[in-house]
Parts: C-alpha cells; structure tokens; sequence
C-alpha cells in the first residue's frame, strides 16, 4: 500500500484488495485527518468492513473519495442498501 | 477435485488465501466477475472467523475447494467460539440510524453465492459451505445465434469413426444432448459448452464420441471420475435416433472400459433411473450389476417420455461393473444384513473373503473421520465415514443435528466393510431413522461400504420400477423397511 499524507489528508493507493488487512493500515495513518483519498483501482473487492469502515468515516463529517472501485462494490452497496445514503456522485472519482 | 488449504488464522493470511481463491475459480472457468464474487464471499467468511470465532488471537482454518461439473464449492471448516449466526440479522434502519451493521457479511454472503450453509458440528467445528453456479451460453443460445441451419441437416451415414473426446468436441456434445433429448435430459450441465470444456480440461471426465465420415457427432458416452477413489461412473450418454440400434452404444462402451482400465480404473457405477427401467436393461446389458438402491435420490429433473411432472424425487439403482479380475481385501458384514450383501457379491466373478464378526468388538480408532458430502442439485446428502473412532455416535449426531435445518430429500451414510465395528455402527444408525441401501463397491479409498439411507420425503413405491431380479429384491426390502419406519413414527 502507498500513500501520501498531509495535515489534513490520506491519499492511498491500494495494491490488492480492501479487507480488513487494509482498514486496520489506514486506520493507524489516518488519525484524525478529515480528508480520505483512496485509490482501489487493483482492488478485486471491497468488503463489508471497508464498506463499514467508510460509511462511518463520512458519517462523522469527513470528506471520502474512492477512485475507480471494482464492481462488485455496488453490488454490495446495493445488498446493504446504502446506495440509497452514499452520495456516490461525489464520493466517486474518475 | 479439490484443493486444500490450511491457515493459521491471522489477518494477513485472509488476503492470501483470497488470491488463491481467485485464482482458482478462474481456472475452473468461472468469468472474472463472478471469481470476485466468490472471493469476496469467502473474505467475509474468514474475516468473521478471525474477528468473532477466534477473537483476533491463533487459531487454525481449512479451506477446501471442490470442483462439480456446474458449480463450483468452497467449504470453510474451523474451531474458534460457537458463534450463532443465524442470531445476526443485518437491518438497514439499524445501520442507519445507530451505524450498527452487525450482520453485514452474512447479508452480503447469501446474496454473493447462490447456497450458503452454516453446519456447527459440535466438538467437530463448524463448517460454512459456500456454492456458486457456473454461469454459461446454453447450447440452444449458441444455435440461435449463429443461425446455423445446416446443423438441422440429418446425416444418416452409417460409415463410423470413434474417437476420445477432446475439449474441441464440447459444443459438437452439447448440440448433440440438445437435439436428441430436446430439454429433457437429466443433467443440466451438458447444455452448456464451456462446462464440458472446463470438465475434460480438468480430467473430471473422460469418453468418446462417434462421428460419421463426414464429421458429424452422433453418439458420446463418458465416464466422470470419483475423485475418492479409483472408480468411475458412466453417466453421460446419447446417440442420436436416426442412428440408433447400429451397436454404436456397445462401441462406445466396449472403448470406455478399454480407456477406463489405461487409466487404472478398478470399476464402474451405473446409476440407473427408475422412472422408467430403459436404462436398467441398458445396465444389465453391459454386465453391471445391482448392488444398492438409492431412493430420492435426483430431484426436480424432467425425464425423456414424461409429458407431467414425476410426483415425487427420483430414485436410483446402483450398478456396478468391476475391471479387476480378483480381490485382495477381506469384509465384514452386519449380522442384519449379511444374507442380502453376500448375495450381492456372488453376482461378482471376484470378491473379497468375508471374515466372521468376532464376539466382541472395539472401536478400532480413537479419531472418528467422517466426511459430508451435499449434492444440491439432488436436495441430497452422503456422509462418509472413514474411520470408526470413539466419538463416532457424538460426530454422526452432530452432522445430522446440524443437516435437519436444510430440508433434504434424502440422507445417505457409507460405512467401511474393513473393520468388524461395522455391525454396531449398523444398529446405531439404524436407530437414527436410516434403512438399507445397499453395497458400494470401492467407493471410497478403494474399500468396499455399506450405504444406509434416510428418506425425508414421502414415497409411492409403485412408482418406482425395477426389472433386474436383484434391483426387485433390493427395492423390496427398502420398501419393507420404508414402510415399517412409517408405522412406527405414527
């Protein structure tokens, strides 16, 4: 995993996929930042405590980005329907 | 065929065996889409084991990866903290409103596979069965598409050339199954290409196929190996009706068992449906003999020359063609059963020597091994056991307990003829609601096994027909004791 941080931002790029393996390394740089930046462009998933891990993130104020998600994201955004919550057009990066 | 893993559960073991997860569903054909479903859904299989079952400390996992001619299974087994998950129901207000997403990974595993099944076996662990179906182009698609009329052409040359089937005969077999059977054949993965291809690819399978001069397919027959033990079954076969009573039926048999004995094969299974007794004569024909019945044992398939709906599951004889000349091994026989199997064997030229059951009798094993095999297509189960140990009441229980949730058809369990234990392992299941099946030979780990069964569906047993003389007999003591289970549970 890379990543960049500055006073108030995490950007990551992820090399495999978003698991709990992931959540825990950001969690430990992240501290209080309130700007999250995360590139899963060789993610093949995203699991449900990434999913967990980032709809409480936004929920306490801060700002989220996610850069090219696999698929199978909004499969399961759909199955927990947080589609209906997650403002995707702006969470979503090209 | 399967593949193994064994993990020390900790969070950085979870992402490599999601690589190899992946991977592995790929090379068992399914698209990239679909891989990433499975693995995600084994991800969050393992990832609750780490986090509830062992509580982030050591413990151990075993991931075993189990290939089906049109699915594929990943059964997950561990030992951590009971964990009761059926309790943890995802609620989308909950999570909302309290951010409390307790049931989240199970809400995503039943909707990213298409079985799951929770089994807590007890002292044995808990085991997670994950079943995903491989999605293909069916044939009748396929010949849509290409509008391929010359297809319709029938060839009726009788000039025959056989030959192995390759992975390039896959869509010739399924057009093949399609236009003699229409949809009525009973194995739905034959009508799909890219299944047959991944199958021979794998080695799952093996046969031969008939073609005319021209190049045209009219006849396959294949034998799918059992990946238990050194058997096979020959369950797949068709020859096209304007070619039909040309011996090309005996050709393709007669190259099976050639093919089948290079391969170090020790016998063959039949499992002739009773819907009808065609295929029992066909059997008989080619000197298989009746050595079990499995009743309720296929389940929702339509068969050719039923307009309606059979009324109840399918229930099958077990047919058995040996390709050794003799038997090395010794058996025992349960006390109850010892008439019926010894007749069953005398229909053998080789068997193996029956020992007498001594008086008194040990469990042989401290370990009992038992193993669980679920057919979902069928709505069925076998458990095998392996070894009689001292906890082997305790494991069947378990199993069983834990299989009364799904609703099956029916329940088979094969019990090892190489110990003298046998005849009390008989009268305990016995007890468990389970009746005679009869004899498997070299079913599994090359050894011959009792098969017991317990129907969990109601039968007419007028509906099922039997023409060999040992397919009555066997069906009339499952009857006999079918029926005497009843009365007594009225």
């Amino acid at each position: 995993m890379n990543y960049k941080k500055t006073k108030n931002k995490l950007e990551v790029v992820l090399s495999t996929d978003f698991n709990l393996n992931a959540v825990r390394q950001i969690q430990k740089l992240l501290k209080d930042r309130e700007h999250l930046y995360i590139d899963t462009s060789n993610s093949r998933f995203i699991n449900s405590e990434a999913i967990i891990f980032m709809h409480r993130y936004m929920d306490e104020g801060n700002k989220l980005e996610i850069k090219n998600p696999p698929r199978i994201f909004y499969i399961a955004l759909h199955i927990l329907g947080l589609h209906e919550v997650w403002d995707l057009k702006t969470i979503i990066t090209p | 065929m399967e593949a193994r893993l064994h993990l020390d559960m900790h969070m950085g073991m979870i992402g490599s065996a999601t690589d190899f997860t992946f991977k592995w569903c790929v090379n068992m054909g399914m698209d990239k889409q679909e891989a990433a479903r499975m693995t995600l859904a084994l991800d969050e299989i393992l990832t609750n084991i780490y986090l509830f079952g062992y509580r982030e400390k050591s413990g151990e996992a075993e991931v075993i990866f189990v290939y089906h001619a049109s699915e594929i299974e990943i059964i997950v087994r561990e030992y951590g903290e009971p964990f009761h998950f059926r309790q943890y129901k995802y609620s989308k207000s909950a999570a909302f409103s309290d951010g409390n997403f307790q049931g989240a990974g199970l809400e995503l595993l039943h909707n990213l596979t298409d079985h799951f099944i929770y089994l807590n076996r007890g002292k044995d662990g808990k085991e997670f069965r994950l079943v995903k179906t491989l999605q293909r182009e069916h044939i009748s698609d396929i010949i849509a598409r290409r509008s391929d009329h010359t297809e319709d052409t029938i060839d009726t040359e009788t000039d025959y050339l056989v030959t192995p089937v390759t992975t390039s005969d896959a869509e010739d077999i399924a057009k093949l199954i399609y236009k003699s059977y229409n949809y009525t054949y009973n194995k739905e993965e034959m009508y799909f290409p890219k299944l047959q291809e991944t199958a021979l690819q794998q080695g799952y399978k093996f046969g031969t196929i008939v073609r005319t001069s021209q190049g045209g397919p009219v006849g396959y027959f294949a034998v799918i190996r059992n990946t238990d033990s050194l058997v096979g079954e020959i369950g797949e076969a068709v020859v096209a009706p304007e070619h039909r009573k040309r011996g090309l039926m005996k050709r393709m048999i007669n190259e099976l068992i050639d093919m089948s004995k290079e391969r170090g094969l020790l016998g063959l299974y039949g499992f002739a449906l009773t819907v009808h007794i065609v295929s029992q004569i066909v059997n008989q024909k080619f000197n298989f003999k009746n050595t079990a019945i499995l009743l309720s044992n296929l389940y929702g398939a339509s068969f050719k020359g039923f307009d309606e709906h059979y009324p109840q599951p399918v229930s099958v004889i077990a047919d058995f063609l040996p390709l050794y000349s003799r038997r090395t091994n010794s058996v025992y026989l349960p006390g109850s059963y010892e008439p019926i199997l010894k007749e069953i064997y005398s229909q053998f030229e080789a068997s193996p020597a029956i020992n007498k059951l001594p008086e008194n009798i040990e469990k042989p094993f401290e370990e009992t091994e038992l193993k669980l095999n679920i057919s979902y297509s069928g709505n069925t189960a076998t458990i095998v056991c392996y070894q009689y140990g001292k906890t082997f009441e305790n494991s069947c229980a378990s199993i069983l307990k834990s299989l009364s949730g799904l609703k099956l058809n029916a329940i088979y369990i094969d019990l090892p003829l190489d110990h003298p234990w046998i005849d009390n392992a008989v009268n305990w299941i016995s007890g468990q609601g389970f009746i005679f099946s009869g004899l498997m030979p070299l079913i599994h780990s090359e050894k011959d096994f009792f098969r017991m069964q317990k129907i969990q569906t109601t039968l007419d047993f007028n509906l099922i027909h039997t023409k060999p003389e040992m397919a009555a007999k066997l069906k009339n003591i499952v009857s006999k004791e079918y029926h005497e289970l009843q009365e007594n549970k009225e």
